[in-house]
């Protein structure tokens, strides 16, 4: 490959230098060729002027030949009128001959052009010695006979003088000379063949040499080019076949891009696949491309890839601004998984201009994935670390208290889903304890930020709030809920064991060793705190505290939650689960339910930060003994009975009539239903609707009271009573 | 076929054109004649000397070359019905001389061709002091008269007239002495004596042509056409 590479680069040269060769060859055979025309040219130009010099001598031979002929005529005719046609044609026609012989025979001599009767010839002077010696022959015979002939045709026409014995010493004279330019002129003619036929013979050899030259010249050429053209064509072939076997084999999709976007004729065979259609050789990426991803994209990919062409613009600048780097393809059947394509686009410079793009595909579907998995596991371990910071920063004892709990709830829940009773009555009833009890444990891991626990909670809620919209229940539908409980005592033990090695860690070096340790942190969580009482503020508050501003946080509101009141006050462990659990959801119901967001109170002129405050009522402690007494108030809009009205008439349990007729007791007991909630849509706070249900039923099951105060616009406040 | 013999050197009676072949009064009429008679006819070019002797041979069938009637060719020879009238003229150049008759040439010269009838008219007419120059062609009688050589020459008068126009710088004077009645005023065909048949058909269609103004068209073509 890499001779390959070179081979590219120096093709140019290469390729300038093989034809170079071909080229020279070429004008060496057509010079040979031209040589051999110009040579045949100048012989036949040379045979040709031998040719006219033996016509103008057949000419004037014929002329003399005539002269003689017309003077015997002319003698014969004595006596005859001479302006009878027959005299006046025969002297014409001596006049002419004459004329021809006296122009002929000095241009045969020097050369020059003759009027004939097929127009102008061109004479060339004759050359040989033999032919001038002729020519001085028959110039001395003429130079005798033409005075005379010239000297009867003077008079030949005037009758009145006799012409006669002029005709007469013509006639004599012409009987000798004639006969002696003719056989001048004969050998001449003779001569000049023999010179002729000598020369075409010389000319026929070379002309035969120079064939079978040019035609040897033409066998090598043709043999040695075509063996060279045969070995470069080889070269391309196997070249081709190397390009095509790299197109087959690799497995990216690799093409060619014009100005046009058309897309090239070679392309990788695995670019079929990767773009899902095999109709791709000069199609145009757009249309190929168009409805598979989308129209944004492909229209920025369009103009970055004219980007691309433009010479001005860097390439390493303009990549870094490719639209189509991971870019999500919609296959067009849409059953399958949507995959990842990674388009890279390079300049293919041809001697500094750039001629095509070439186009890079991968499927990084699977890099995709990776990355969005290892996203997903990097998320989870957040939330461990998460988990981690909580269990860190949360003293032992809530955390003890979350897990014990948490162990509590799953058991509580496994006996529900484990008590007999499949009516539908029952199967109700069991949805709605079960649905307090995840309500309950993901309210508290919110509390404490245990995300993971939240999540799973939430989830099972989710699917539980779905069985609670179903017509029909059936004993099956709770089974899925079993790997959720499983997935929750799953992580109660991991947390439990993280905290135990924490634990660890916090002990003294010598402690380090001991592994009665963790059963101690058990065993006594708190040994600065009364076994039977636990510090409010300390323990709980300011846990409340921090939970209700995450709680805001989310909810987008800006809350304030007061515990001033807590301070010194603590908090008998018989209740204090209670107290927590239901503090959690009265807190929760307020920030979610009570406050509005800053707008809508400073609108309704009041401070933006809403305020809750609880209070634990220490009084009550002395005067009567058997009740704690806790406090939740917020100064959010009060309780919208009209709200709830309107939300029972939607549940369709009730006609409006009804509805009307319902006091505000009847109302407020409605908000502590199970499933009831006026928020439009759940998320990790609230709109479950179970809150409230919760409150209620753990108020219930301490024996405790519940009162509800509320005035609207101006606040709600919840007072719960429940016996020590 | 009957072969002719004819001189081809008198105009317009019997000459050449430009390229040697015969034309003339005498060759269209006996043309015309064998047209009509159904024989095909062949000319023959002799010197005036061998017209007479080449029919008497028997060489030829017939001659037409200008022969005027005359009572001894016509017991030496058979002779034709006569075809074109021909009478003989004189010429003369010098206006002096002012001739009118065979009998004015007295004391003069005169040339004629040899053998011919003008020649023998002069003699017959027993005018003294005529010097006889023969020459061997009319033409060649012609030359000399124009050169000076002869005062006056004899001819048909047709070829006179023919000839004076040819050469229009030549100023001379033509006086005919014969008349139509003359016998030897009309040109005839010699046959030779015994070739009666041939005769017969060559009188029938001279009749018949005369009738048919033939001959005269004939003459009419060379002697006011003709001008070369």
């Amino acid at each position: 490959m890499s001779t390959n590479a070179t081979q590219a680069i120096s093709n140019k040269a290469v390729d300038n230098k093989r034809y170079q060769g071909l080229i020279l060859s070429i004008v060496a055979f057509l010079s040979l060729i031209a040589l051999l025309l110009a040579f045949t040219f100048y012989t036949s130009n040379l045979l040709e002027r031998n040719a006219v010099l033996m016509n103008e001598s057949n000419r004037i031979s014929n002329a003399a030949q005539a002269v003689i002929k017309d003077l015997f005529d002319l003698e014969n005719s004595y006596g005859e009128d001479m302006r009878s046609p027959h005299m006046q044609t025969v002297l014409a026609r001596l006049k002419q001959n004459s004329q021809v012989i006296s122009e002929g025979l000095p241009i045969m001599r020097s050369g020059g052009e003759i009027n004939t009767a097929t127009g102008i010839v061109k004479v060339s002077a004759a050359s040989t010695q033999t032919a001038l010696q002729n020519l001085d022959i028959a110039d001395e015979q003429w130079k005798l006979l033409n005075p005379r002939i010239q000297s009867y045709l003077e008079d030949a026409d005037d009758i009145q003088v006799d012409s006669s014995d002029k005709l007469f010493q013509a006639a004599t004279q012409a009987r000798t000379s004639s006969l002696n330019i003719n056989s001048a002129l004969d050998s001449l003619v003779a001569d000049t063949a023999s010179v002729t036929n000598k020369q075409a013979a010389t000319i026929r050899l070379i002309q035969i040499i120079g064939v079978a030259v040019i035609f040897t010249y033409f066998l090598i050429f043709v043999f040695f080019f075509v063996r060279r053209l045969r070995e470069s064509d080889e070269q391309a072939l196997s070249a081709q076949r190397e390009t095509q076997e790299i197109m087959q084999t690799v497995n990216t999709g690799l093409f060619l891009l014009n100005k046009d976007l058309k897309i090239g004729n070679q392309y990788s065979a695995a670019l079929e696949r990767i773009i899902g259609t095999n109709r791709l050789a000069g199609e145009s990426l757009s249309s190929i491309l168009r409805n598979r991803i989308s129209d944004s994209d492909l229209k920025t990919a369009e103009a970055f890839v004219e980007q691309l062409y433009n010479p001005r613009v860097k390439e390493k600048l303009v990549n870094d601004l490719n639209p189509l780097h991971k870019v999500m393809l919609h296959d067009g059947n849409g059953t399958s998984q949507s995959r990842y394509l990674d388009f890279s686009f390079s300049r293919v410079y041809d001697d500094k201009k750039i001629t095509h793009i070439l186009v890079n595909v991968n499927d990084v579907s699977d890099a995709v994935r990776l990355e969005q998995r290892l996203e997903k596991e990097r998320a989870q371990n957040d939330r461990q670390v998460e988990m981690l910071t909580t269990i860190l920063n949360v003293k032992p004892q809530v955390i003890h208290d979350f897990i014990t709990n948490t162990y509590v709830r799953i058991e509580k829940m496994n006996d529900i889903l484990k008590n007999p009773g499949s009516s539908q009555f029952e199967l109700e009833g069991k949805l709605k304890s079960i649905y307090r009890e995840m309500h309950s444990l993901k309210g508290e891991s919110s509390a404490l930020k245990l995300h993971s626990f939240t999540k799973i909670a939430s989830e099972a809620e989710d699917r539980l709030h779905s069985l609670q919209n179903q017509a029909k229940l059936s004993g099956n539908d709770f089974l899925p809920l079993t790997v959720q409980l499983d997935e929750l005592l799953n992580l109660s033990h991991t947390i439990k064991g993280l905290g135990e090695r924490i634990n660890a860690t916090q002990q003294t070096p010598n402690a380090y060793t001991d592994t009665h340790n963790t059963l101690q942190y058990q065993n006594t969580p708190n040994p600065t705190i009364n076994d039977d009482l636990m510090n409010a503020k300390e323990e709980f508050g300011d846990y409340l505290v921090e939970f209700g501003a995450d709680i805001a946080q989310r909810q987008g509101k800006n809350i304030q939650v007061d515990i001033s009141q807590m301070t010194d006050i603590y908090i008998p462990r018989s209740v204090a689960n209670g107290v927590k659990e239901v503090c959690i959801q009265l807190l929760r119901n307020a920030i979610v339910h009570g406050i509005a967001d800053s707008q809508t109170r400073i609108k309704n002129n009041k401070n933006p930060v809403g305020k809750v405050t609880i209070s634990f009522d220490t009084d009550t402690n002395a005067t009567d003994s058997r009740f704690f007494v806790f406090t939740v108030e917020d100064d959010g809009q009060g309780i919208d009975y009209d709200a709830i009205r309107e939300k029972l008439l939607n549940s369709n349990k009730y006609t409006k009539d009804q509805i009307a007729q319902f006091s505000q007791a009847q109302l407020l007991n409605a908000i502590f239903s199970s499933g009831f909630s006026t928020k439009e849509s759940a998320d990790e706070d609230g709109g479950r609707g179970v809150g409230l249900d919760i409150v209620q039923e753990r108020v219930k099951e301490y024996g405790g009271k519940i009162n509800v105060q509320s005035e609207k616009g101006q606040f709600s406040r919840f007072i719960v009573k429940l016996p020590i | 076929m009957v072969k002719v013999a004819t001189t081809g050197t008198q105009p317009p009676f019997s000459f050449q054109d430009e390229y040697g072949k015969l034309i003339g009064i005498d060759i269209d009429v006996m043309q015309a004649i064998g047209d009509d008679a159904g024989f095909a006819v062949e000319f023959y070019q002799e010197p005036w000397q061998n017209v007479f002797p080449s029919v008497l041979a028997g060489k030829r069938d017939l001659a037409i070359s200008g022969i005027s009637y005359s009572d001894q060719r016509a017991k030496d020879y058979l002779l034709s019905d006569p075809y074109l009238f021909v009478p003989s003229a004189i010429m003369y150049k010098d206006s002096k001389l002012n001739i009118q008759q065979l009998s004015d040439l007295k004391g003069l010269r005169f040339g004629g061709m040899k053998d011919a009838k003008q020649i023998n008219d002069v003699i017959a007419s027993g005018t003294p002091n005529v010097t006889i120059v023969p020459t061997k062609t009319v033409f060649l009688a012609y030359e000399k008269l124009i050169r000076g050589e002869v005062d006056a020459i004899a001819e048909d008068i047709q070829w006179l007239e023919y000839t004076a126009k040819q050469y229009p710088t030549q100023k001379v004077h033509i006086v005919p002495y014969e008349d139509e009645n003359s016998p030897p005023a009309n040109q005839v065909i010699m046959m030779n004596k015994g070739s009666d048949e041939l005769a017969q058909k060559i009188n029938k269609s001279i009749a018949k042509l005369k009738q048919t103004n033939e001959f005269v068209k004939i003459e009419q073509k060379y002697l006011n056409t003709q001008s070369p």
